[in-house]
């Protein structure tokens, strides 16, 4: 059994405010030093005895199941984190350790379904893309072999049918064809309205065509289609998902079908969007050649006053698909690596603060860490970094801001 | 004094406070406050998780080490998050018109509470 020094710490502590106070909800705490030192049976002793006294106290449950599921009480550790989902069918977490649970148990298709649900409501979460891959790979590994009681024939024409419309729709979307890439999703959805990888993708898509319907026409490939073209390759594709039903369902299913496995190294490469970047041109102005729009920062007096503002130790503009208008930021990393890190937080945060019903855009980001700060700030289509030092006065910094936000707007 | 007192503390001495929570950094919630209906941390406790792993990438890739305090505006409301320690953080959520100045502070003098509390 796993101890280590501090957890024995933790639980001495908390031991100590639960005996002072045994309707605290300090168990929860203590129940979580327990497991992560490797004490499963108390943390589960905790937990069911404060669950006496709070039993719709979800996050104990969840403290709860986990120790189910280390001690590998997996029926038990089912039940707890079926609570909390149907208390909360939104809970990432509550699914995302349903899909482990389910792993643990080589229940692959209904490992497949939380994994699915996980990524609908965060399609971000690479953990649980990478858990999708790996149920899929591992489900296609146990399916039944050739030659197993399959489906009837009107089921595997069916079955077949649907294959051929969601590589159809697949190619449209891959063409840019999105109109007709989302109807026919619509029409697959509506054969399948369960299906949740589905349900994604046809957001996804009309999410695309509302973007593409606000850029402006000269914006062809734009860095964030080039990361979700990265991105595109660990994704699930249709075929995957119609090949894992079918092989995990053999009842309604056809005999397999060739050639629908992606390449393995596609599937299984880590999720890394991030382009090396070129450890050059760093310390100076650095305006994207070929845009069509550049901004120097010296010629535009609300940037410059922000740059020469006392703390500032770089500034960067950059439209939201990751192109540099300018920037004197100095970091190792190199602007590519820079962008692709902006951009990124924006879309995830904002998927985030949407999930969490407080807005739909974020507006701006600070990050404050031991060496200085960082201001990220939407302005209609363009993103202003600011790096500050950790002496900057943040109100003075947040007065030449607005000054530029003005002046770009 | 327990998580919730801290909390408590927070939201009453900032205008415009919709709620505060402690919440592990693996989106687990220790403790919350929530003075409007509708907010819930324990609901959300993973997605405020989200929000700080990708801050902190995005900290180490500016160079900036150690993340200590995000800060996140929208177009209704203000969230605060300041990592109490590797495993925990304080998160608090304003309105728009809230005291952004004040919560931070707040939370700021906070820390050290919960610090004293969870170590």
């Amino acid at each position: 059994m796993a101890k280590d020094d501090s957890g024995f710490t933790e639980v001495e502590e908390y031991s100590k405010k639960l005996n002072n106070n045994p309707e605290s909800l300090v168990f929860v705490p203590l129940a979580e030093s327990y497991r992560k030192s490797g004490m499963l049976d108390e943390a589960i002793e905790t937990c069911v005895k404060g669950l006496q006294l709070h039993p719709s106290y979800m996050s104990a449950r969840m403290v709860l199941g986990r120790a189910y599921m280390e001690k590998k009480m997996y029926e038990e550790a089912e039940t707890e984190f079926r609570k909390v989902a149907s208390a909360d069918v939104n809970n990432i977490m509550a699914h995302s350790l349903l899909g482990q649970n389910y792993m643990k148990q080589a229940k692959f298709a209904d490992a497949i379904k939380e994994y699915q649900k996980v990524l609908t409501l965060n399609p971000d979460d690479i953990t649980a893309q990478q858990m999708l891959n790996k149920a899929l790979e591992l489900a296609r590994q146990s399916a039944p072999p050739k030659g197993a009681p399959a489906g009837s024939s009107g089921g595997g024409a069916v079955e077949q049918d649907k294959k051929k419309n969601l590589s159809r729709a697949e190619e449209l979307s891959k063409q840019g064809d999105i109109e007709n890439a989302i109807r026919l999703y619509r029409l697959i959805l509506e054969a399948d309205p369960e299906n949740l990888v589905v349900r994604q993708r046809l957001k996804d898509l009309e999410l695309r065509k509302v973007k593409a319907s606000t850029l402006p026409k000269t914006v062809v490939r734009s860095k964030t289609d080039i990361v979700s073209s990265f991105r595109d390759n660990d994704k699930i594709t249709s075929d995957d998902i119609l090949s894992v039903m079918k092989d995990t369902v053999p009842r309604t299913s056809p005999p397999p079908i060739k050639s629908v496995v992606k390449p393995k190294a596609a599937a299984t490469a880590p999720v890394k969007a991030t382009p090396v970047a070129p450890k050059s041109a760093e310390s100076k102005i650095v305006n994207t050649k070929g845009s069509e729009e550049v901004v120097d920062i010296d010629k535009m007096p609300a940037l410059s006053k922000l740059k020469q503002t006392e703390g500032i130790v770089g500034i960067m503009l950059m439209d939201i698909h990751g192109k540099v208008l300018s920037s004197t930021l100095k970091t190792k990393a190199g602007t590519p690596e820079l962008t692709n890190t902006v951009s990124l937080i924006f879309s995830k945060t904002e998927k985030s603060v949407q999930a969490m019903d407080y807005g739909k855009q974020v507006n701006q980001i600070l990050i404050t860490g031991e060496k200085g700060q960082i201001i990220f700030s939407k302005i209609g289509s363009k993103i202003l970094v600011v790096m500050a030092d950790e002496n900057i006065n943040l109100g003075k910094m947040r007065l030449a801001m607005s000054e530029v936000v003005k002046a770009l707007r | 004094m327990d998580f919730k007192a801290i909390l408590n503390e927070i939201v009453a001495n900032v205008d415009g406070a919709i709620g505060a929570g402690l919440v592990g950094t693996d989106g687990i919630v220790i403790e919350q406050i929530a003075l409007k209906g509708d907010f819930n941390i324990s609901d959300v406790g993973a997605e405020y998780a989200t929000i700080i792993k990708n801050a902190k990438k995005a900290s180490e890739n500016f160079g900036l080490g150690k993340t200590s305090e995000i800060l996140i505006s929208t177009e209704k409301a203000t969230m605060i998050m300041n990592t109490v320690s590797a495993d925990y953080f304080v998160a608090i959520a304003l309105n728009l018109e809230g005291n952004l100045g004040r919560g931070r502070l707040e939370v700021k003098k906070a820390l050290p509470k919960f610090e004293k509390e969870l170590t």
